[in-house]
């Protein structure tokens, strides 16, 4: 059982670093359009 | 100086180190931040500001890298920052103090942009760096006779020696800049009358800057749209000819800098055994013959040198698999990390000698001055096809990552030519892709030699970058076309000395790069593994227990223990089949089986999507899922074992492999690419095609190489 809840943290992680990743605004760096205006 | 205070009362003094292209700023700028910003012999490496801190003796100073610039006179993106922020008086925060770098060996040049520095009256100290390379010319600078003309400090420095560095720090420390006397009276080609009613519209006191708004104010938007249109107005009044007062003043600018070398400036001559090398290298023949064989040495390292850690590497995480399922209690978990996590790991670890290789060598080129022949040597031959002199920068740019090179192309001013650039960049192969050919050339390409030294799998390898470029040439002809560019732009970049490269500094890149890699893209992919796991292993409940109990009760049929394998794989097989990634994945079949592919590569297809590299750790996860991790396979040997369930024959046939490697040659399957071409092009309509176009390339090319070879 608790190799299961395990999974399901490490899935919803996972899932919702990836959202991080896809829906962020980038502050620096690659995409980020504040950067490129200043 | 603008009547607007400088800088904010309480912020640190900003100190902005400007100059020509490839004179060293970015290196002066790591030695003072401790920063490790990209530097390289290599014309147009900053296009963009970059900031850092100096601190000394507990005091802080804001240290700000601009794009290197030859005047004050814009005429790209990557010019016209440093002209705003020198410029432009509606910025609150315009630099305290100027550090101007110019290269010794080009003295002139530099004080054309340092003398113009000097008439816009900012607290100015001259840099005159390479004085090694001066040196080595015979080229003598009395640099107190410079300072007696100038009226400006003077250090001389050696910065990639790390050679009279020290003494920028005290000059900064003790703020010892100075605002020199006019150096070209702009009076004698401005009437003074629109001088005095700018400088009092726009607040200036000095006639440079005011000089500057008239030439510049009425197309720069980052002044109000009020006094564009006065500016306009004013101009238009008193029949103002931009063009014929710039040139104007370039003159006198130049003959005054002449009259003043003649004073501060001994050039003995010079032996000229270098030169030597650039016959052979610029050779409109023995040229690009020499080109292909740096890029032969390359990938033949590349192949030869990077095996040995990669087999380890990869035999390393298939033995922990195989540990991790037999040591850790029987579990989803236990699967999750030996099935999922691990082999996604391993996918991306297994790529760093290839990478660092990659980096190692490229750094080694700009470094020696050898990348800069190649742009010059390209920028001949590309014309016909569209792609005109500064085009060259970002795409050799793109040979790394297709997002420095996409921003390169900002030092393009011509907005057709700066399109094409952007759009065709991603064509060139970066290193992203080098994962998936070292993979698949391994799989598809017998270790052969040719002509008894070139490694058969490092010419194709050659190939495929080749191609990659056939692909840019090809689409820039269809650009060309299509948006008719009737301007046309010129190659103005220098040939840099030749230099030993900074060793260091490749091991840093190295270094820097890989740990990129395998922080930036790993933990993506990792994300993608866990995620590929679960689908991959969860399906419809009552299908999957439906399968379950049929492999079980064959199972007890079995009357010999190969038979209970051969159903125990065909079990697993189905699960796989069945699962919530295997309905995806037999979805899309349809659309990706005329190019060879079963559906499990479909899926890698989608993930990669996110960026190239997750292809074959995708693969890794899928094909991990029921297979026997106990026998510790390979990633290598577990694609070449894999046997399509319908056909019965292996799933990476040569043509289907050749397939793949052409896909990957031209599709675009990178997000960050996406992103940054959206942020060049202010907008989603040029990425949008550019997706469009590339996808449905890469499909026409992948379709038709399996045709031929299957």
């Amino acid at each position: 059982m608790w190799q299961q809840i395990l999974v399901v943290i490490a899935v919803v992680g996972a899932i919702a670093y990836l959202l991080w990743k896809l829906l962020r605004k980038p502050t620096t760096g690659t995409g980020c359009d504040k950067c490129a205006k200043s | 100086m603008a009547a607007k205070e400088l800088s904010e009362v309480n912020s640190p003094p900003r100190i902005a180190i400007i100059g020509n292209p490839n004179v060293g700023k970015s290196t002066i700028f790591n030695y003072l931040t401790g920063l490790n910003q990209k530097t390289g012999n290599y014309p147009g490496v900053t296009v963009d500001k970059k900031t850092g801190v100096l601190q000394i003796q507990g005091e802080n100073f804001e240290i700000l890298d601009l794009p290197g610039t030859y005047s004050l006179f814009p005429n790209s993106e990557d010019e016209i920052i440093a002209h705003r922020v020198l410029n432009n008086p509606e910025l609150e925060k315009r630099p305290d103090y100027v550090l101007m770098v110019i290269d010794s060996t080009q003295l002139s040049r530099g004080l054309f942009l340092a003398t113009q520095l000097i008439d816009l009256g900012v607290n100015l100290t001259i840099l005159l760096n390479m004085s090694d390379l001066a040196a080595a010319k015979n080229i003598e600078i009395r640099s107190f006779e410079l300072f007696k003309q100038l009226g400006v400090p003077i250090l001389q420095t050696d910065a990639r020696n790390q050679k009279g560095l020290e003494p920028i720090k005290e000059l900064i420390h003790q703020r010892n800049f100075s605002k020199a006397p006019q150096f070209v009276d702009i009076l004698k080609v401005v009437p003074p009358s629109i001088l005095d009613l700018v400088k009092e519209k726009f607040e200036l006191e000095n006639d440079y800057q005011a000089y500057q708004m008239i030439r510049f104010g009425a197309k720069d938007k980052a002044i109000s749209e009020e006094k564009r249109n006065w500016l306009t107005q004013v101009l238009e009044e008193n029949k103002f000819n931009l063009e014929e007062v710039q040139l104007e003043e370039t003159k006198i600018r130049y003959k005054k800098i002449t009259e003043l070398l003649t004073k501060a400036l001994t050039k003995k001559s010079s032996p000229k055994a270098k030169s030597s090398i650039d016959k052979v290298v610029l050779h409109p023949f023995f040229g690009y013959l020499v080109f292909i064989g740096v890029l032969l040495l390359i990938f033949q390292t590349l192949f030869s040198l990077a095996s040995y850690p990669m087999d380890w590497i990869d035999g390393f995480f298939a033995d922990v698999s195989g540990r991790v399922l037999a040591t850790f209690p029987e579990g989803p978990l236990t699967r999750l990390l030996a099935e999922g996590v691990v082999p996604g790991i391993g996918g991306v670890v297994i790529f760093i000698p290839q990478i660092a290789l990659l980096f190692g060598f490229l750094a080694i080129l700009e470094d020696t001055g050898y990348m800069s022949r190649v742009v010059f040597l390209l920028d001949r031959w590309m014309r016909p096809f569209g792609l005109h002199g500064k085009s060259i920068v970002p795409l050799v740019s793109g040979v790394a990552c297709a997002i420095p090179g996409v921003m390169a192309a900002r030092n393009i001013s011509n907005w057709k030519e700066k399109m094409i650039t952007i759009l065709v960049t991603p064509l060139m192969s970066c290193s992203a892709r080098l994962p998936v050919y070292i993979i698949l050339i391994g799989l598809s390409v017998p270790e052969e030699q040719v002509f008894g030294f070139i490694n058969l799998q490092a010419l194709s390898l050659l190939c495929l970058y080749l191609l990659g470029v056939f692909g840019v040439l090809g689409t820039a002809f269809l650009l060309k076309v299509i948006l008719k560019t009737d301007e046309k732009s010129f190659l103005m970049t220098e040939l840099p000395s030749y230099r030993i490269p900074r060793w260091k500094d490749v091991g840093i890149t190295m270094f820097e790069k890989s740990k990129t890699f395998v922080f930036e893209a790993g933990k993506v992919i990792l994300a993608i593994s866990i995620v590929l796991w679960v689908l991959a292993s969860y399906g419809p409940p009552s299908t999957m227990e439906e399968i379950r109990q049929q492999g079980i009760a064959q199972q007890e049929q079995a009357t010999s223990p190969e038979q209970v394998e051969l159903i125990e794989a065909e079990t697993n097989s189905l699960l796989l089949e069945n699962s919530f990634i295997g309905i995806m994945g037999r979805a899309i079949e349809p659309v990706i089986q005329p190019l060879g592919y079963d559906w499990k590569i479909g899926i890698a297809l989608i993930t990669s999507f996110a960026a190239r590299e997750v292809f074959i750790s995708t693969i890794a996860t899928i094909y991990s899922i029921g297979g026997d991790l106990e026998n510790d396979l390979t990633i290598r040997e577990k694609l070449a074992t894999q046997v399509n369930a319908s056909t019965g024959d292996k799933t990476f046939t040569p043509a289907t492999s050749y397939s793949l490697l052409v896909f990957y040659v031209f599709a675009m399957q990178c997000m960050s690419t996406l992103a940054v071409v959206k942020r060049e092009t202010k907008g989603w309509k040029w990425p949008i095609i550019q997706t469009v176009y590339m996808t449905a390339l890469a499909y026409l090319m992948a379709f038709i190489t399996f045709q031929i070879f299957s």
